[in-house]
């Protein structure tokens, strides 16, 4: 028989207790979450459940078809083709047919979906002519990750028109998956994970969000550049097409009288204009909210609450109604 | 089984209340709204 030596003993007991801490922490954190929500463990839920690999490199991950699911209190859908919305047939229906491309802003995170700036300017643009939008919105997406999900699957819907909803993360590299994704399972990892990156942003100046975001617009970012490139390639492809683009650009929740990211919106819009893609920044819209958090789909979730939605949709349907109306 | 528990209690208590005390740290230190950017793990 192997005789273990002394420190491996105390070692062993030392990895025990921890797995049995997890053990329990994992149990009672399910049960916790049965009449509570963490934003960060739904968003880990929603990854496990609703997102697939794709194989393109360039798009990384795509919706599941056919989820259903309760996730940031929710109810989450997605059609045979993976968008959160009905089903449409591809081709011309006789109907105006607009594509939403954008992130979980558009997909309408933490909102159910009747309340989305989506389904709401849908129902506002029927009452010029019949019309249908089609959600493309997914969570974690980049502009380089909507604009080739856009040709691989928007295309074949032959839309009138495109719009892109621009984030200030949308300059991000496109991601990769992790390779200890595995652990999204366990409940009570994710938590620890998401309590200590809070508290890394909290107290290390460097990695909060405003020192984050504005990183990315640096002219060195690969995320930037891929931007850039992306935009361009979305312009040509929609000009070939007769294809009426736009881009509306979606304020950042946290500071909106002093809005921080005014720079790297500025940054965005010329990029914009010298394409010569019609845009529309939505920030100073929001510049007279008091207390953003109001606008906030919970206390740990920046994302745009029901109300925000339906502000989003009132301040960008003049622009996005222009062509419906022949304006453009 | 017995005689583990007995041999090694004093560490596993230990343990068990450093990793209570880190945990509950964690929560007190991270409460209040959302401070960072929308970074997600999985995808």
């Amino acid at each position: 028989m192997i005789k273990i030596r002394f420190p491996f003993k105390y070692l062993l007991v030392v990895v025990f207790s921890i797995l049995i801490f997890l053990l329990v922490g994992e149990v009672l954190i399910r049960l916790y979450l049965h009449s509570r929500i963490i934003y960060d463990i739904e968003m880990s839920r929603y990854s496990m459940a609703a997102k697939a690999d794709s194989p393109n490199s360039k798009i990384e991950h795509v919706h599941k078809p056919n989820v259903r699911g309760k996730f940031m209190g929710v109810h989450l859908r997605t059609n045979s083709d993976g968008l959160r919305d009905d089903e449409y047939p591809v081709g011309k229906t006789g109907k105006y047919r607009i594509i939403f491309l954008g992130d979980s802003l558009t997909l309408g995170w933490g909102v159910e979906e009747k309340d989305t700036f989506e389904k709401i300017l849908e129902s506002k643009l029927n009452q010029i002519r019949p019309t249908e939008i089609l959600n493309f919105g997914i969570g974690n997406f980049n502009t380089e990750q909507e604009v080739n999900l856009f040709l691989e699957k928007g295309l074949k819907y032959e839309p009138d028109q495109a719009v892109l909803f621009y984030f200030i993360n949308d300059a991000e590299p496109t991601p990769k998956k992790s390779k200890l994704w595995f652990l999204g399972y366990s409940q009570i990892i994710t938590f620890y994970w998401s309590r200590m990156h809070a508290v890394i942003n909290r107290f290390v100046p460097s990695t909060s969000f405003g020192g984050y975001y504005s990183n990315l617009y640096r002219e060195d970012q690969p995320g930037w550049t891929q931007t850039m490139e992306s935009f361009s390639a979305l312009k040509k492809i929609c000009a070939e097409r007769s294809i009426k683009l736009q881009v509306v650009l979606l304020p950042e929740l946290h500071y909106l009288k002093e809005y921080p990211f005014k720079k790297e919106y500025q940054q965005v819009s010329a990029l914009l204009a010298a394409l010569g893609i019609e845009h529309l920044d939505l920030t100073p819209f929001f510049k007279n909210i008091e207390n953003p958090m109001e606008l906030w789909v919970a206390k740990d979730d920046a994302h745009p609450n029901a109300k925000a939605h339906r502000l989003i949709a009132e301040d960008s349907f003049d622009m996005l109604s222009k062509p419906l109306q022949g304006k453009a | 089984m017995k005689n583990f528990f007995s041999k090694y209690k004093i560490l596993i208590l230990v343990m068990f209340s450093l990793l209570i005390l880190s945990t509950l740290i964690l929560i007190l230190f991270s409460a209040g709204p959302q401070q960072g950017a929308f970074i997600y793990q999985i995808h």
